[in-house]
Order: C-alpha cells, then sequence, then structure tokens
C-alpha cells in the first residue's frame, strides 16, 4: 500500500511540470492565452452518465466561425440540432466564446481557470460556475483544445447529478 | 348679493376640488374609452409599457455581448427575469404533473412510438438540457416541458441581412429609466455597433421632451404676438393684469370642479383647456373698449349661452376626455364671465392714445363668396377619414428605424392577445387550455407555466398510461428494478401558482380575474369561448374611435339645431345668419384638410365644438353692431388663430393637424362674419 502511495505521489510530482496552473484566470488573461480557432467539421462522441446508467451517442458536428455549432446524430438513432435550436444556447455561448476569445458573456456567471501545458499547444479551461442559480444546477464545465481547435468538453450537472463528455474527432 | 353667492360657488369648488382632485390622467385611451373597456385600457397599458432595446453587431455574439454590457450597466436588478430554477426547484417534485404542448398532444393521440423516440432524440442530443434523471423520467417528459418553457421566455438574438442582433425586454420604466436609455444609447452605439430603443414610453418621452421645447418656443412667440397687439391698441400693458387674472381664475376654478367630478383630469383636458384662454380673452377686451355697458352684457350673455352650451352637447357623447372638456370649459366661461361682470367695475384704465384699426370695407364680397365656395366644394369632395390611431403620431426616422427592425427580426410576426378571465386562478387556468386546444398555434400563456389543478392531473394520468404501455421499451436505460419502482401510480402533488415566489408570473396578469395570453397567430373571428376574448389593441382602439367620430358628428349637429333654437329666440331671424359664418369656418377647415391629404379624425370633430365656441361671438358682436367690439373680436380672432396657427409647426402629428384645422377655422369664420354679416359703419379688416 505504501509502495503504490509512494508511486502515485512521484507519478503526480512529475506530471506537475507539465501544466502550469493558473487560479482564477482573469478573462483577459484567458482571451490572451488561447490560440485563433477555426471553423470545423468533425465527428462528435458524447458519453452521458447518470447515477447507475450511461449513454452513448455520436455524429457529426459542425461549427461555422462566427455563427455557432450544429450536432447531427447519427447513433444510436438520426437527429439534428441546429445553433438556432434554443436548447443549444447554452453549449453554443461557451464554444462562441472560447472561439471569439470574447469571455464578457459567461464570465458573469462562472469563475475561469486556465491550464497551459508547456509541452505541447494544448490547453484547457474550467468554468466553474459562481452564479448561485446556476450552482444548483451546473457544477463546472471544462473545455479542452488545442492550436486549432476545441477537442473536449466536459459538463458536470448536479440535481440531477449527469456528467456529459463530448469529445471531436478530427480527420476521421 | 349676487356677488356673493358667487364668491361663496367659487369657494366650495375651490375647496373641494383641490380636497378630491387626484394627480392628472395621461393615459391616451382612458381619454376615449368608456369604463366599460377597462381590459382594453389594461392590456394596452401592459403592452404598450413595454421597452425593447434592440442590440445591432457583426453578428449574434457580438450582438449579446453589447447587450449584457448595456445591461450592466442600466442595472441588471431593473429586469424581471424568469426565475426558472426556482420553478425547477418546486416542480421537480411533481414532474409528471408536466407535459409540454407537443407531448401531450401526442399521449392523447396514443402516439406512444413517437414519444418515446423524441425521448430518445432528446436524450443523445448533446445540446439538451436534461433535467431530471432517466430512472425518474425515462421519457425525458420533464426535461422536454423545461425546454419548452426556456423557449417560451427567452427571446434569443438572431443574424438578419448581414448584422447580428439581440433584444432586451424591459418592463414598467420610470422617466429617469428611460432618460438612461437614451444616454446609454448614445455610449453603445459606436462604430459597427447600434443601439435601438423601441416601444410606446420611448416614443411618449422623445416625443414630449421634443413637443415641449417646441411648445416653448411657440409660447414665447405667442406672447410677443400678443403683447405687441395690444400694446399697439391700448398703449398700456397694465390692462393685461386683469385680463391673465381672469383667465387664470377661470382655469383653476374650471379645473377645481373637473377634479371634483371626475376625479383624475385628463392632461388633454388642460391642453383643450387653453381654448379658454382665446374665448375669455373676449371678455375682457369687449369690457375695457365697450362703454355700453348694458348692451355690453346683453351680447356677453349671448355668447356666454351659445359656447357653454356647444361644449354642454360633448356630456353626452360618452366619451371620459369629451366630458371633462365640457365641465371645464364651461365653468372657466361661467367664472370668468362674472369675474368681468362683478369686478371689472371698478377698474379705471386711462387709454389716452388708443390705436383704433384702420376701417376698410370688403370689396367683392360675392366675389370672395364664389372663391370660397369653389374651394370649400373641391376641398371637401377629397376629404377622407381615418380612425388608424398610429396616423396620430409620426416618429423621427431613428425611432422607425429601431422599430423596423425589431419587427424584422421578429420569429412571430402575427400576434394576438386573448383576455381571459374567470372567478379565480384555476378558473382562469382551465379557461386558458380551453383555448390553447381551441387554437392550433404556439402561446405564451399563465398556463404554461402554471398548469390548472385539472390539467395536471390528467398529466398525470397520461403519463401513467404511457409508462403502463411503454415502460419495458426503456430497458436500454433502465434497470429492470427501476422499471418495476416506476410502475403503478405516480405520486400526487399539486403545485399552484406562487405569485410571491415567482415574481415573472405576475406578468401574465391585468388583475385578479384577468389573464392575458399572447397567440402567434392572428386570430380575427371571435374565440367562442365564454370569458376569453380576442383583443387586437390597435384595432379595437380604431373601432372606439370610429365609433366616438360618429356620435360625435350627431352632437355637431345637435349643438347646432340647439344653438340655433337659442338664437332664434334672442335674434329671430338673425339667427341662421349668426350662426352661418362659423358652419362655413368648419367647412373651410375641413375642406383644407381635404386640399392638404390630411385625413379627418376624431380629434378634428372635437375642433368643430372649439370652432363653433370660438366664432359664434364674432358673429353675435357684429349683428349687435355694438360700437367698439369690432376692434376688441379682431384682437381676439387674430391672438386665437396665430396661436393655433404656430402651433402647426409643432412635430407632434394630433397637435398640428388640431392646430391647423382652428387657426384656419377661426380665421375664415372672422372673414365669414364680416362678409355675411353687416357691422354697421365699423367695418374692420
Amino acid at each position: 500500500m505504501y509502495k503504490i502511495l509512494s508511486i502515485v505521489f512521484i507519478l503526480f510530482v512529475f506530471a506537475m511540470p507539465a501544466f502550469s496552473i493558473v487560479d482564477k484566470t482573469p478573462a483577459s488573461v484567458v482571451a490572451s492565452s488561447l490560440p485563433v480557432l477555426q471553423s470545423v467539421d468533425c465527428k462528435f462522441v458524447q458519453e452521458r452518465t447518470f447515477s447507475g446508467s450511461k449513454v452513448m451517442s455520436s455524429g457529426d458536428f459542425r461549427f461555422v466561425k462566427g455563427k455557432g455549432v450544429y450536432f447531427i446524430t447519427t447513433y444510436p438513432i438520426k437527429a439534428t440540432s441546429s445553433y438556432t435550436a434554443a436548447n443549444n444556447r447554452y453549449i453554443n455561448d461557451i464554444i462562441l466564446a472560447v472561439t471569439k476569445k470574447n469571455f464578457s458573456k459567461i464570465d458573469k456567471d462562472f469563475d475561469l481557470f486556465l491550464q497551459k501545458s508547456s509541452k505541447n499547444s494544448s490547453w484547457s479551461v474550467r468554468l466553474m460556475a459562481k452564479n448561485e442559480n446556476i450552482k444548483n444546477h451546473i457544477e463546472s464545465i471544462k473545455i479542452f483544445g488545442d492550436n486549432k481547435h476545441i477537442t473536449q468538453i466536459q459538463i458536470y450537472q448536479v440535481n440531477p447529478t449527469i456528467q456529459t463528455d463530448i469529445k471531436f474527432r478530427f480527420g476521421d | 348679493m349676487g356677488k356673493k353667492i358667487f364668491v361663496f360657488v367659487v369657494f366650495v369648488i375651490v375647496v373641494c376640488g383641490l380636497v378630491f382632485g387626484k394627480m392628472p390622467e395621461t393615459n391616451l385611451l382612458k381619454a376615449v374609452l368608456p369604463q366599460n373597456q377597462s381590459v382594453l385600457i389594461k392590456a394596452s397599458d401592459k403592452f404598450s409599457s413595454a421597452v425593447n432595446v434592440v442590440f445591432e453587431g457583426e453578428d449574434s455574439f457580438e450582438a449579446e455581448i453589447l447587450k449584457d454590457d448595456f445591461l450592466n450597466d442600466f442595472g441588471v436588478d431593473k429586469v424581471s427575469h424568469f426565475e426558472f430554477e426556482n420553478l425547477l426547484s418546486e416542480y421537480n417534485s411533481a414532474r409528471s404533473n408536466f407535459l409540454s404542448e407537443k407531448s401531450r398532444k401526442l399521449l392523447l393521440d396514443k402516439r406512444y412510438d413517437d414519444v418515446f423516440k423524441n425521448s430518445r432524440q432528446f436524450l443523445y442530443n448533446p445540446a439538451s438540457v436534461i433535467v431530471s434523471e432517466p430512472k425518474d423520467d425515462p421519457f425525458m417528459l420533464f426535461s422536454d416541458f423545461v425546454s419548452n418553457l426556456l423557449q417560451k421566455e427567452v427571446r434569443y438574438s438572431t443574424d438578419f441581412g448581414g448584422n447580428g442582433y439581440a433584444v432586451l425586454n424591459l418592463n414598467n420604466l420610470q422617466k429617469s429609466d428611460i432618460n438612461q436609455l437614451f444616454e446609454l444609447q448614445k455610449k453603445y452605439s459606436v462604430d459597427e455597433k447600434k443601439v435601438y430603443l423601441t416601444g410606446s414610453p420611448v416614443h411618449s418621452l422623445y416625443t414630449s421632451e421634443r413637443s415641449a421645447n417646441e411648445i416653448n418656443v411657440i409660447a414665447l412667440f405667442s406672447v410677443i404676438f400678443v403683447l405687441t397687439l395690444t400694446y399697439y391698441y391700448f398703449r398700456n400693458f397694465k390692462v393685461l393684469i386683469p385680463i391673465i387674472a381672469s383667465i387664470l381664475a377661470g382655469i383653476g376654478i374650471g379645473y377645481c370642479l373637473t377634479a371634483l367630478i371626475f376625479k383624475n383630469v385628463h392632461v388633454l383636458t388642460f391642453v383643450f383647456s387653453t381654448t379658454l384662454i382665446g374665448i375669455c380673452v373676449d371678455y375682457s377686451l369687449h369690457w375695457f373698449v365697450e362703454k355700453d355697458k348694458e348692451k355690453l352684457f346683453q351680447s356677453l350673455t349671448d355668447s356666454l349661452v351659445t359656447t357653454v352650451a356647444a361644449f354642454a352637447v360633448l356630456i353626452f357623447a360618452n366619451i371620459p376626455l369629451l366630458g371633462q372638456i365640457a365641465v371645464f370649459t364651461a365653468t372657466g366661461l361661467i367664472s370668468v364671465f362674472f369675474i368681468v361682470k362683478y369686478f371689472y367695475s371698478g377698474l379705471e384704465f386711462d387709454f389716452p392714445q388708443k390705436n383704433k384699426f384702420p376701417c376698410l370695407k370688403i370689396k367683392y364680397k360675392k366675389f370672395i363668396l364664389v372663391l370660397f365656395a369653389v374651394f370649400i366644394a373641391f376641398g371637401l369632395a377629397r376629404v377622407k377619414f381615418t380612425d388608424d390611431i398610429t396616423t396620430l403620431y409620426k416618429p423621427s426616422v431613428e425611432l422607425a428605424l429601431g422599430e423596423r427592425i425589431l419587427n424584422d427580426i421578429s420569429l412571430d410576426k402575427s400576434r394576438t392577445i386573448v383576455a381571459v378571465t374567470g372567478e379565480n386562478i384555476q378558473k382562469i387556468l382551465e379557461k386558458e387550455e380551453q383555448v390553447k386546444d381551441t387554437v392550433n398555434a404556439k402561446f405564451v400563456a399563465l398556463s404554461d407555466f402554471v398548469p390548472s389543478i385539472k390539467r395536471q392531473n390528467s398529466n398525470r394520468e397520461l403519463i401513467e398510461k404511457l409508462y403502463d404501455k411503454k415502460l419495458n421499451s426503456c430497458s436500454d436505460i433502465l434497470s429492470s428494478e427501476q422499471i418495476r419502482h416506476l410502475s403503478g401510480d405516480l405520486p400526487q402533488k399539486e403545485i399552484l401558482p406562487n405569485f410571491e415566489k415567482n415574481n415573472f408570473l405576475k406578468n401574465f396578469m391585468l388583475d385578479e380575474k384577468t389573464s392575458v395570453m399572447v397567440v402567434n397567430k392572428d386570430i380575427e373571428s371571435d374565440l367562442k369561448i365564454d370569458g376569453a376574448s380576442v383583443i387586437n389593441i390597435a384595432k379595437d382602439v380604431s373601432f372606439q374611435l370610429e365609433k366616438h367620430r360618429k356620435t360625435c358628428v350627431q352632437l355637431v349637429f345637435g349643438a347646432f339645431l340647439m344653438l340655433l333654437g337659442y338664437l332664434y329666440l334672442r335674434y329671430e331671424n338673425g339667427a341662421f345668419k349668426i350662426i352661418l359664418p362659423s358652419i362655413c369656418g368648419i367647412l373651410t377647415s375641413f375642406a383644407a384638410l381635404g386640399l392638404t391629404m390630411q385625413p379627418v379624425n376624431l380629434f378634428h370633430i372635437f375642433a368643430m365644438f372649439l370652432i363653433l365656441g370660438f366664432t359664434l361671438d364674432y358673429s353675435i358682436f357684429r349683428i349687435s353692431k355694438i360700437k367698439n367690439s369690432a376692434d376688441a373680436v379682431l384682437i381676439s380672432c387674430l391672438t386665437t388663430a396665430f396661436s393655433f396657427f404656430l402651433l402647426t409647426f409643432t412635430s407632434f402629428k394630433l397637435i398640428s393637424s388640431l392646430g391647423f384645422v382652428l387657426s384656419v377655422g377661426i380665421f375664415s369664420s372672422y372673414l365669414f362674419s364680416l362678409i355675411l354679416i353687416d357691422g354697421g359703419n365699423d367695418e374692420v379688416v
């Protein structure tokens, strides 16, 4: 047991320099640290975890810069939702904020935490809900990306506890 | 004795008026609609009190950011939000009571497979907002309900014509808030970003401030004109002191009695009461220029009776504003008459260098009459009537652009308001649901947010049936134990509207027994549901205006006949001669409207009474052949007509067109009195 803990500790310590952690990053710093992202057509895979169950779906994702996002679900059922749909609103706002490097809209409701890799171009921004009303339903949202695209979005929901993980696959 | 009685009556009126009078009323509809149209007035109040701020940016995201910055500066707390989280926490304990319209319809039609398919599309869509776990809501019905509510409340930003737009809806703003909006509009309209303000309160403030400036300039010109004319004639400014004092007393007493009878005196009553100035000036001027007081008072009495009678007819119109104008003006006139009679006798003014106006005979009377006849015939042939309330006001280019953009970006161009009345809130909700079941359209209504108890029970039964038929097919997301747990009766709990906790819900209520629904569809016909009525504010108001216009035309004829009867008793064959110049003046003013392509509206019909009230005096004094009255009549006509003529230059359509009609009517009536009535040797032009 002691050995396992030691290995975990060593791995953790060695892993530390790979990411420079910034507490509660100002929106302006987050904006200036992120790369300019491009419009994209790619595949997505979604995994939603509820208490005791998990559902998966996949399909095509389209992001049009300056406009918004389209999710075209192809598995296990077929469904399309465009950026104009009210349902998409919050995820659309987040993706647009990242791509336009303008966080003033979400800065009011979330604290931003930026993590940048010192080894490669990967980065992540964690949005921690600070608005009490949002806090009752969404704990945090984490966005991962590289120098060209957003690669993953994780949404941690409370009441009910739901975790949504959307991964984007490029070049498939 | 008469003087003492007059002072006592005035004292009682003033004291009671000041004690019982309330703040002036400013709602235009309350001026023209009778009390039985209270739902229309309240609905109009509610919907016309909204301000929509439109934000234009490079795209909708930029527009949204501009909106947020603007709102932060304006004050987030001034906006009434849909407290989604409040409702959600309350409804979660009774989630099987709620169904979206679409899901309910599918369940009623027993299209369970479609319900299942929709639920899976919802579940697998990464962008869906899921508010309850599949183990509690395997068909995502509650999430679907909440999702639909969010779409109803939020006005989404949109892209249109190469720009992005966002809209901020504000309600119940104070005057200071709207001033702040104008300041912020200037601050945030920079470069590509633009802010447009729309809605009645914005137009009202913009127009009233612009009108106030214009009226100040006009008042200044009017005062200069009156002072110049008075000084030219009397070579003395002192004469103005009793004239102004009597007019102020007349207006004060008129206001007090009107406030005593009607409580809230409408601001338009004050505007129309300015006519008192023009009429009351006559009494004073005649007093100062005429030596034969006995003969003067005979004519003054006739003038008073005819004018009061013309205004008294307005009481029968069943229009609050007209009733107030009648009482206000009649009281003011009577008061000034008695002030002149009882208090002027002690005043002595010396006019050593009094100027007479040049004496001129009107030649070619027949030729001039023929010219007028041709003018009237051509003009009246072109007269058109309108009851469209929007023709009374023409917005500035900037405000009109904002309204056009708002209309362009609106998703639902058609909109009907339905008022629903019930004994209590449950009855109201049930009737709303009945309307929704009858009309195939999208709604925004209180019952969307809080269904009636009856509907909640029915929803629960529908979900129970769905579970009974289809729960087993949910094995993709539910364990057999979870399926077993959901089978059977669902928990019963009733959710009632909580207006205190959810302030947003109050927006749907006109009063305790009336709610309003907004339907995204044009509904022309009657709903045939007891307690539910379609309110088309513009159409209903236009209908009322048309009704009043027709009533007023009938009243004008009644007034003419009544006056003719009175004048016949006093002047026998001269009666028609007295009234004819006023009739010709009115016809000339309406012909002028026709020739200038201005459609005649209710307010122009009101102007007929005013022209009649103003100008009968001219004929009475002329036919009486009182020695010096011609000068007084001319001064009175010039001051009154000139003041109204200046009003034609105001930007507010209602005021400018009234000014036009009155100035043309008054001046032409005066000319007709010179042409049609022989005034002896004192011909003055």
